[in-house]
């Protein structure tokens, strides 16, 4: 304790001496003596500076942004990548749907549609035809009870 | 509860008070009607409030069951009951969700002028769904309120809020929902284990049920290692509610675009609602599970990560809602810390902070809204030197930055001392974390408040708002005072939340190896002072 009240009543001393009595002369020759030891101790330590870099600039803000950059893109890619999938499996669940399941039933019905175009075509409206085709199918029902008999 | 002989169903009138409220506006208010429809609003949840003032003055504080249980078989069959009842915790909560419901309806006189009658009547639902989560002793008809809950709070997003409102809306709706899902999972697996069994493991063969006092006392006597798969399951529907880190961002969104009601509702109950799950079901359904060390160090890993990187994130954010949102998580993480630290202190601690959370935070929506109302900005850079145009408003800025700060003499302090005080017990540096999201906090509050109120007049814009109206004043008084008063004298608060804690405490607290060496080495007061002679028995 009396370390720190004696060297506050040593600088107490001191001061008044070289600026109350002497307007300053002996620490300004201490100044210009040894300038960078002055500029440290009137800036004191650069304590603010240091301060101001390191935790307010760097740590807090720097770190804040960057942490905000990983929260709204990484952090968040767990709603936003759900969604991502979830869409793209909607997609894929939707081509799969319209192309193989649609595309099962509209083959199906496809398959009527050629089968019917092409029994149409025994329509023909002609008597001859259908005569000939009564002829023959008597002719191959004949042909089958003689050799199956 | 008895009233002359009568018994009256307290706890269902002061659910369902805001549900006929929204009846009465469907019905029998046109949607030209706009004054009548607020005044209506205004009038049922008013009546909602003083309902619940019963609940504070009659509960008794030392009573370890439900309290004002109603019991009435609902589907006999699935043994689902209409069950009601509270205790502690619940109380609190109740109380604050009241209350809030009066502070959001009053604060949106001004703010919504478009579809004011579906506005009230969503908002007065979302009263009676809350207000059923709370009050549900049954895991089903909790599940039924808690997934309820989200339909209302999703059109009010989407419907009244801001220029992102429908990616908001329904990134909180999906996000939330699939937790819920999972949860949802979690109760199933315990009915069945409790009845038939599943997967496996042989039932109990127990008659169904889905009460919560009886499936708890199921729960605590599963096997380790299926309480652990429980315990996740009923976590993330919880942890994505909270919000704990990872699961956090759909809460920025969310809360940033809802409309300042929509905000408040948000941050003063909605975000109550994982906690409370956890203090009412994770921590004595698995306290097998939660006292594995693996599990306790993630949770509370995940709790310190919430409360610095939250912090952290809060300080560069430009939108003052953002700010305020993300400083939800950061507190949030606290409160989870707290649980964790699976404690008295720690408990009362985050139990006391949730409800200091929704005064502080929920006071803090509701000044940006006024602000936003005033300028349509909320970004920061847009402000400056507010305190010599507002200084009404400045003040009631102040004391909420203060008290969501956690300055002694307001209720912050209160509870993040008993937080810290509960983490230190488990770990040094847990509580130096947690301090370090204290300075944090003060960080990114004052700056935010020498931003906006400090300074000159930069922005012409700003040179000639009008200050506080006596109705935004009405909206914001409530909260100053329960801040004061939960600051200067939180005793009240916590003889309401001793005996759940003690409950809670004790449910978890036989499987650990330690309660805080410091609570043992302390010196027991002299056997002459407390009057008790030597052999005397112990009450």
């Amino acid at each position: 304790m009396f370390a720190s009240v004696g060297a506050a009543a040593v600088g107490l001393v001191l001061a008044w001496i070289w600026y109350a009595q002497g307007e300053g002369r002996v620490p300004a020759m201490i100044a210009a003596r040894f300038p960078r030891f002055y500029r440290l101790l009137e800036n004191k330590y650069f304590v603010d500076e240091f301060y101001e870099a390191v935790f307010v600039e760097g740590l807090a803000k720097r770190g804040g942004r960057f942490l905000w950059e990983v929260d709204a893109t990484v952090v968040d890619l767990i709603p936003n990548g759900t969604a991502a999938v979830t869409r793209g499996a909607s997609w894929a669940t939707n081509v799969f749907d319209k192309n193989v399941v649609d595309g099962a039933v509209n083959g199906v019905a496809d398959g009527f549609q050629s089968g019917w175009r092409l029994a149409r075509r025994a329509q023909t409206g002609r008597v001859q035809n259908y005569a000939l085709v009564m002829g023959a199918g008597l002719f191959g029902l004949v042909a089958v009870y003689l050799i199956f008999r | 509860m008895q009233l002359m002989g009568l018994w009256i169903p307290i706890l269902s009138i002061v659910t369902y008070v805001p549900l006929a409220g929204a009846l009465a506006i469907v019905f029998f208010l046109p949607k030209e009607r706009t004054g009548a429809i607020r005044t209506l609003a205004t009038a049922t949840v008013i009546a909602g409030f003083l309902a619940s003032l019963p609940l504070w003055f009659l509960f008794e504080r030392g009573h370890a069951g439900y309290q004002f249980v109603e019991l009435a078989p609902w589907i006999p069959s699935l043994g689902v009951d209409y069950h009601f009842g509270i205790d502690g915790i619940s109380l609190v909560l109740i109380l604050l969700t009241t209350l809030m419901g009066i502070i959001a309806v009053v604060c949106s006189y001004t703010a919504i002028t478009e579809r004011q009658k579906e506005y009230y009547v969503l908002l007065l639902l979302l009263q009676t769904f809350m207000l059923g989560t709370f009050c549900s002793l049954d895991l089903f008809l909790f599940y039924v309120f808690w997934e309820v809950m989200l339909v209302p709070m999703y059109f009010l997003i989407g419907v009244w809020g801001s220029d992102r409102r429908l990616y908001a809306a329904i990134k909180f709706f999906l996000y939330t929902l699939a937790g819920s899902v999972l949860m949802l999972l979690g109760i199933i697996a315990l009915y069945f284990y409790n009845t038939t069994g599943f997967l496996g493991y042989k039932g109990l063969g127990n008659a169904p049920t889905f009460s919560i006092e009886k499936l708890t006392v199921v729960a605590q006597g599963l096997p380790v290692d299926l309480q652990i798969w429980l315990f996740f399951a009923f976590f993330l529907g919880f942890a994505i509610k909270v919000p704990m880190f990872p699961f956090h961002t759909w809460l920025p969104d969310a809360h940033t675009e809802a409309p300042t009601a929509g905000s408040v509702i948000l941050a003063a109950v909605l975000l109550k609602m994982g906690t409370y799950g956890f203090v009412r079901f994770s921590l004595p359904m698995f306290p097998d599970a939660i006292t594995t060390p693996w599990v306790l160090t993630l949770m509370v890993t995940l709790a310190i990560v919430g409360i610095v990187y939250g912090a952290m994130v809060t300080l560069v954010q430009k939108d003052m809602k953002r700010l305020i949102a993300y400083s939800s998580v950061s507190h949030l993480g606290f409160v989870m810390l707290g649980v964790f630290a699976l404690n008295m202190s720690g408990i009362q601690g985050g139990m006391l902070q949730m409800v200091n959370h929704g005064i502080s935070t929920g006071g803090l929506f509701l000044l940006v809204g006024m602000i936003y109302e005033r300028r349509h900005t909320r970004l920061i850079s847009e402000y400056g030197g507010i305190a010599r145009q507002m200084p009404v408003y400045a003040t009631y800025f102040l004391i909420l930055v203060l008290s969501s700060m956690g300055l002694p003499l307001l209720n912050g302090f209160i509870g993040e001392f008993a937080i810290l005080q509960g983490a230190f017990a488990r770990s040094f540096w847990w509580a130096f974390f947690a301090a370090t999201g204290i300075v944090l906090g003060a960080a990114y509050l004052l700056w935010l408040y020498q931003r906006v109120f400090f300074g000159e007049i930069t922005n012409p814009a700003n040179a000639n708002l009008p200050d506080l109206t006596p109705r935004e004043q009405l909206t914001l008084v409530p909260l100053v005072l329960l801040a004061l008063w939960i600051g200067l004298y939180p005793k009240p608060m916590f003889d309401v939340l001793r005996v759940p804690s003690e409950k809670i405490v004790e449910a978890v607290g036989g499987r650990t190896a330690t309660e805080p060496q410091l609570a043992r080495e302390r010196p027991s007061a002299p056997v002459e002072a407390s009057g008790l002679a030597e052999g005397t028995p112990r009450p």
